[in-house]
């Protein structure tokens, strides 16, 4: 089962523009982008449809990482998801060019809060996507219980369209 | 030497991007035959090819590719379509369904850019609505033929790019509730129409060029939505008044909320796949996808 | 309340397993395992009631599978991402309520 992230240019810039935004304590920020998913034979396409960023008290004070969200922005995450039967998948970059690797601290606090959001909306995939500015990889969880795997292939849809393997 | 030397200038990855993506073409008749023989021409690597009809002696005047043999012998349109494209690219991705649309979804959503050459606004509609799902840019082409009692004849046609996220059909008017109501009203009939080879031939080129400024990096600016309108009777192809009317605007008939399939459950997917871990090899390989972890 | 909600309660009245969607933006009415007669035979599929204009129609109702008996014929239209049948009879038009619109469009396969 292979997983393909589709996401148009306009989002994608929006969330960079977002993302480079300096806060006022955190040095990086992050947000969750939600998608819509469809099967393809036995692969599964995720289909961004919207952005929302961590609201900037939503962060907790914590110099051991670039950025640490707090209890409230997860809850209102968890809140998006279960409404809205949307997929969620985490973001924030690491700027750069190329495809992007999750640090150890992105894994390790990835595998913390991720498959929480399989509790709420479990017909949905959920994850964890890190940017840099011209690539993205990204983690799946299909469910609580199982490790993640990874999104095999980005496209950046706009003009023109842009794709990337990322596996 | 490569075949595609002359066209170098379309970027130095250019020919491995064409060949890297795959296109849908809808309805394979005077519009789409075009668009399938342009391709192949060009190097697209893939195509997803659906048209349920075969070929009929009317048809002759303008499909590309089709012979009077194959009228003789009720050839499927999927069939000269892909004759054309192997005759050029060998090794070409090629799904041919000789089917509706409808029954081809599960090819068209790897499809990374989507053309229509169908007849009627309702299909049409429902194109744009599936390729919006599955972030999928799509790009209609048709043309009428418009009798003007005593002076004549007015030829036209249109070319529209629909990219997500972008004005749509319905957005540019060109889609209304008022033509599905008239279309509706005909029971749907919307062919049977004047048609003829060359206005085929303009819309079907123009369309091609707007999938490869898409597929290639030639052209440093290529529009995210345009609307192309065609005077056969001056020879012109200019930018519909839409186009800058709509500029900025966001798309109210797709919103970004319904990417996706509504019904989609993961749990439920899982189940009918990870019990046959070998299925769909072969489609895996036709598309070039990674294995299967 | 909005319009909408309103009219989706009491659809929600009349057959718990409704669901309200949404497609370009406008309202969708599942009405999963509805049951209902059409040529004298009971009937139970999942029916979809769009009560705006839709594929050339004011409103409209699709149904899972055509049945034996309808006034007219049967066109085929993709909606949610499933394909639906629908029978191209009379335009059924608001602003009848969603349940008036629903009971209306069913006497196409009475």
């Amino acid at each position: 089962m292979n997983f393909r992230f589709k996401i148009t240019s306009v989002l994608l810039a929006t969330v960079r523009i977002d993302l480079h935004r300096p806060h006022p304590f955190a040095h990086e920020r992050v947000g969750f982008i939600s998608a819509g998913l469809s099967a393809v034979g036995s692969d599964v396409l995720i289909l961004a449809r919207s952005y929302r960023p961590v609201a900037d008290k939503d962060y907790l004070r914590d110099a051991s990482v670039g950025a640490m969200m707090g209890p409230e922005a997860i809850r209102k995450a968890l809140q998006w998801a279960m409404q809205d039967g949307h997929a969620l998948f985490h973001v924030h970059t690491h700027g750069g060019r190329g495809v992007p690797q999750f640090s150890g601290i992105d894994m390790r606090e990835n595998a913390k809060f991720v498959p929480d959001f399989c509790k709420v909306a479990p017909q949905c995939v959920h994850g964890s996507i890190v940017l840099s500015d011209d690539a993205a990889r990204g983690q799946v969880w299909l469910d609580r219980k199982r490790p993640h795997t990874f999104i095999a292939q980005f496209t950046e849809v706009g003009a023109p369209l842009r794709t990337w393997s990322a596996a | 030497m490569s075949r595609f030397e002359r066209q170098s200038f379309l970027g130095r990855d250019s020919e491995a991007r064409l060949d890297a993506a795959t296109v849908g073409i809808i309805g394979l008749g005077g519009g789409g035959s075009h668009m399938v023989q342009q391709f192949a021409h060009i190097g697209i690597g893939g195509q997803v090819d659906v048209d349920p009809d075969h070929i009929t002696d009317n048809n002759t005047n303008r499909l590309i590719g089709g012979t009077l043999r194959d009228v003789r012998d009720a050839t499927l349109k999927i069939t000269i379509a892909e004759r054309l494209i192997r005759g050029l690219q060998p090794h070409a991705r090629i799904v041919a369904v000789p089917d509706k649309w409808q029954n081809a979804t599960e090819h068209l959503k790897h499809c990374d850019l989507i053309l229509g050459a169908v007849d009627g606004f309702i299909e049409r509609e429902q194109i744009e609505r599936f390729a919006r799902r599955h972030l999928i840019p799509y790009i209609d082409i048709g043309m009428d033929v418009h009798d003007l009692g005593e002076h004549g004849h007015l030829v036209a046609g249109q070319v529209i790019l629909s990219m997500p996220g972008f004005p749509c059909l319905r957005c540019c008017g060109f889609i209304t509730d008022e033509r599905l109501k008239l279309e509706a009203a005909r029971y749907g009939a919307a062919g049977g129409r004047p048609q003829v080879v060359w206005p085929n031939g303009v819309l079907a080129s123009t369309a091609v060029g707007l999938g490869v400024q898409l597929i290639t990096s030639w052209f440093s600016n290529p529009p995210a939505f345009t609307y192309l309108e065609y005077d056969g009777n001056r020879g012109t192809v200019s930018a519909s008044a839409h186009v800058a009317a709509l500029k900025g605007r966001v798309c109210p008939h797709h919103p970004s909320e319904e990417t996706g399939d509504p019904f989609f459950d993961i749990r439920e997917h899982m189940r009918r796949f990870e019990s046959t871990p070998g299925r769909l090899t072969f489609w895996r390989r036709l598309f070039r996808l990674p294995p299967k972890h | 309340m909005s319009d909408s909600a309103a009219e989706f309660a009491k659809i929600k009245m009349l057959h718990s397993d409704a669901v309200l969607h949404q497609e370009g933006g406008k309202p969708v009415v599942l009405l999963g395992k509805f049951s209902f007669l059409s040529g004298g035979q009971s009937h139970t599929m999942d029916v979809l009631l769009i009560p705006s204009a839709h594929s050339g129609y004011d409103s409209r109702l699709f149904f899972e599978r055509k049945t034996a008996s309808a006034k007219a014929g049967w066109t085929s239209c993709r909606v949610l991402e499933r394909d639906w049948w629908a029978v191209s009879w009379k335009d059924v038009k608001p602003p009848l309520p969603w349940t008036a619109m629903l009971c209306e469009h069913l006497r196409a396969v009475e």
